[in-house]
């Protein structure tokens, strides 16, 4: 006899994330299972963030993470769970902090597993400042 | 006002504590960490205040949470940057935020990770978005995170938080120095990348706090940085990963079941002055050429031991103890916090500047054995306190203490405890002065310890305390259970020390109000095990006597010879032990009875009210309950005719019942309690 384990659903997953104290990281096989994440993520309501900034000015929103917008994903992720973030706009010099309604909020971070184990081996523990994880 | 009475204004006096219960206590303008006040800011209008309501449920656990807040507000408080090293579990930027929030303080954060950009930090030119009309600049100089934090503004306090230290660039920690540099000089950091401006700063309105997890340990690119780099901070190493006490409690109380209770102890508090004292005013403090020449010998000491990796030989992060600025610490923390007792001070400074470097609790007791010897000895008849503040401080009965002759300690006596301090250390010897200031007893004659050098060393093998038991309180009642419970009560409830009996009425009526009321230790010295000996766990009493025969000829008397009354008990034992073992299976009562009056029980166990007189003489000096999981079984009986058992000494304090003579349990052992 064999067990099996039931992958959770993105949906379920996101159930998860919904009012978590830390941040949910999706991470897809390649830029294709990607798109395919951030179509389904739309569907659900999700919206997508272009700046880590803006991240927090909607209920749920998600941010894919590109190389050159690793750091500011991954001192978003660390902060959130210390009540509050706050992210510096290096264009505009200015910083903008906020405290996170946990409650009400549901914050996705999107990337390709090769982007993560680069990012990893940079010395941006993602997995260890995210919440929950997802792959499929 | 005469020139004494001014004198006596100046001198350092107590500081004022306004809430040593609460750890953590608030009041209008204020938070009480462990006793340090840090005040609120008068402007909290700002995005960069974190929100209270955030930190609801932030758990003050005992071992990290508050020790930390305790440590960081010292530093706070005196403006020094402090440069936290652990694991990423413990919730560093959380308790510095949730304190930020309390205080009402701004924070600027900054993570280092990846960071290679001074300007992100500092500033720099950026393209005026307000530009409207032609003679408006191009360009603006626009702050950066540290930058905004230095900037004083009217009411406002800041802290910046540089997280991921160990993870920054180079020319990052180079500058960052700088900034340092000029937070304790109180003078200007010079914007470099704005060559026009100097940033006037003041440590008082800005605390700079530094956070690292271990480098190596599983943390990536995190590499140690360089000691000389450390010592413009104030290191504090935290545990790796969670304690394994801390977690428990932190999960019982995430969980909402009810977390074992924490003894929040006074001696995690610490105690700032209102107003600190002057450098001139510290040669006024009774002992401190004498300290001041121990604390040398103990920085040299500390620093051989750091050198040849004697402490923190397992520590990734490589630190010094630095010959400049440890003194100044140290001596800033006895102005800001010296509490009437220069040598409780002082060791407080030295655990926190010391002690708090390293991360074992092996190394901090070796660290601690040092500093247990930063003390200055009064002569007899001497204080190291000031008159008025001893008064303050023992708790004793003043009336008793002021009617009854001064304690002899001065001859043979004085040397012996002198001897015995040295073989078993200072925490482990209870002479005529403990009892004084737990009981409120000043004896008219001490008499001498019996023991020899020779039994003092095994008896420091054996970890064994010295005691010295009286047998009436300073009315010349019987000190007995009830008399105790009085002088402690009160005693321990203004120290916060918690409870002596669990439930004093549950033990009158158990063990009887004649017993209770009457019954005392026996006047004498004793060496008493402060915990069970291990083999004689899970034994009868029987077994147990035998583990306290072979206990006695292989450590006690290792190469000794037996005294007489030992030889005859031992040998009585023998005679009878055949007979005792019937007995306990057909009448263990007669059992009982018997093996209570054997020579050999009388003179190695405890009865009640020794027990009681021993584990309370170690908590009211060091702040630690002996027996605290385990029961050790007494020669007492109770009216049933079983043979006592005390132990499980908790906060709610000490705990008892009777045992028949033939049961065994594991957390039942006897604690070897000699007194000849």
């Amino acid at each position: 006899m064999t067990t099996q384990t039931k992958t959770p659903s993105l949906e379920e997953f996101l159930n998860v994330t919904a009012g978590s104290k830390e941040v949910g990281l999706i991470i897809a096989k390649d830029a294709s299972q990607l798109d395919g994440f951030t179509r389904s993520l739309d569907g659900m309501g999700f919206k997508r963030s272009d700046k880590v900034a803006d991240l927090s000015k909607l209920q749920k929103s998600y941010f894919v993470i590109d190389e050159g917008a690793a750091k500011d994903a991954y001192d978003f992720a660390v902060q959130y769970p210390s009540g509050q973030v706050e992210i510096f706009d290096k264009e505009q010099m200015q910083s903008q902090s906020f405290s996170p309604d946990y409650g009400s909020l549901n914050l996705v971070l999107v990337v390709v597993k090769d982007d993560l184990n680069k990012l990893q081996t940079k010395g941006f523990d993602l997995l260890s400042a995210v919440g929950p994880a997802f792959q499929s | 006002m005469t020139p004494d009475q001014e004198r006596q204004n100046d001198a350092p006096k107590t500081p004022e504590v306004a809430a040593e219960k609460e750890p953590i206590a608030e009041s209008e303008v204020g938070i009480s960490y462990l006793g340090v006040t840090l005040e609120k800011a008068e402007s909290t209008d700002s995005q960069f205040v974190p929100k209270r309501e955030q930190y609801a449920d932030f758990i003050n656990d005992k071992e990290v949470a508050l020790p930390l807040q305790r440590d960081v507000a010292v530093a706070f408080l005196s403006g020094e940057p402090l440069l936290v090293d652990g694991g990423t579990s413990l919730g560093k930027t959380t308790t510095v935020r949730k304190m930020a929030s309390e205080l009402g303080w701004e924070v600027h954060y900054a993570n280092l990770n990846g960071a290679t950009d001074v300007e992100d930090l500092m500033g720099r030119y950026i393209p005026n978005p307000h530009k409207s009309k032609p003679e408006d600049p191009e360009y603006i100089f626009a702050d950066g995170k540290v930058t905004s934090g230095l900037r004083q503004e009217e009411g406002k306090v800041k802290v910046v938080i540089l997280d991921e230290f160990n993870a920054s660039a180079p020319n990052i920690l180079i500058r960052l120095h700088e900034v340092l540099d000029a937070l304790e000089r109180g003078s200007e950091v010079v914007l470099s990348e704005d060559a026009s401006e100097a940033v006037q700063v003041n440590k008082s309105k800005t605390k700079v706090i530094a956070l690292m997890n271990p480098p190596g340990k599983g943390y990536f690119g995190r590499e140690p940085l360089d000691p000389a780099q450390l010592r413009r901070w104030v290191y504090k190493k935290l545990p790796s990963e969670l304690p394994e006490g801390t977690f428990s409690y932190a999960t019982d109380a995430l969980f909402g079941a009810t977390p074992e209770s924490q003894n929040i102890t006074p001696d995690m508090f610490l105690a700032a002055r209102e107003q600190a004292l002057t450098p001139e005013q510290l040669q006024e403090i009774p002992g401190m050429a004498e300290v001041l020449e121990k604390y040398k010998e103990f920085h040299r000491a500390s620093k051989e031991l750091l050198k040849s990796r004697k402490v923190a030989e397992d520590q990734p992060q490589p630190f010094t103890y630095d010959d400049r600025m440890e003194p100044r610490r140290v001596r800033d923390f006895v102005l800001r916090f010296y509490n009437g007792d220069i040598n409780e001070t002082f060791q407080q400074a030295l655990r926190y500047y010391y002690s708090n470097k390293l991360e074992t609790d092996v190394d901090k007791k070796k660290l601690g054995e040092l500093i247990r010897l930063v003390e200055y000895k009064p002569k007899v008849g001497e204080s190291k306190r000031k008159g008025l503040e001893r008064e303050e401080k023992t708790g004793a009965p003043e009336t008793k203490r002021a009617a009854t002759p001064e304690a002899k300690l001065e001859g043979p006596v004085a040397e012996q405890i002198e001897a015995a301090i040295e073989k078993l250390g200072r925490e482990n010897v209870f002479g005529p002065q403990e009892v004084e200031k737990t009981f409120g007893v000043r004896l008219a004659e001490v008499p001498d310890v019996p023991f020899s050098i020779e039994e003092l060393e095994r008896a420091e093998k054996l970890g064994q305390m010295l005691v010295l038991r009286v047998d009436k309180t300073p009315d010349g009642k019987p000190m007995s259970m009830e008399a105790m419970n009085e002088i402690l009560v009160k005693k321990w409830k203004k120290e916060g020390k918690g409870e002596i009996f669990n439930s004093a009425d549950w033990w009158k009526n158990w063990i009887g109000e004649e017993f209770f009321s009457k019954e005392h230790p026996r006047l004498g010295w004793a060496l008493v095990s402060k915990d069970v000996l291990p083999e004689s766990l899970s034994k009868n009493y029987l077994e147990q006597t035998e583990v306290i025969i072979k206990t006695l000829k292989e450590k006690a008397f290792k190469d000794l010879e037996l005294p007489e009354e030992y030889t005859e008990a031992i040998t009585e034992f023998e005679s009878k032990k055949k007979k005792l073992a019937e007995l306990m299976d057909s009448d263990w009562q007669e059992a009982a009875k018997q093996l209570s009056a054997l020579k050999i029980t009388q003179l190695t166990r405890q009865n009640i009210p020794e027990a009681v007189y021993d584990v309370a003489m170690y908590h009211d000096k060091n702040n630690e309950r002996l027996l605290a999981d385990k029961y050790t079984w007494l020669s007492s009986l109770d009216p049933g005719g079983r043979l006592v058992r005390l132990g499980e000494f908790g906060a709610e304090g000490v705990d008892g019942f009777g045992w028949e003579p033939g049961s065994r349990d594991g957390g039942l052992g006897v604690s070897l309690a000699r007194r000849l």
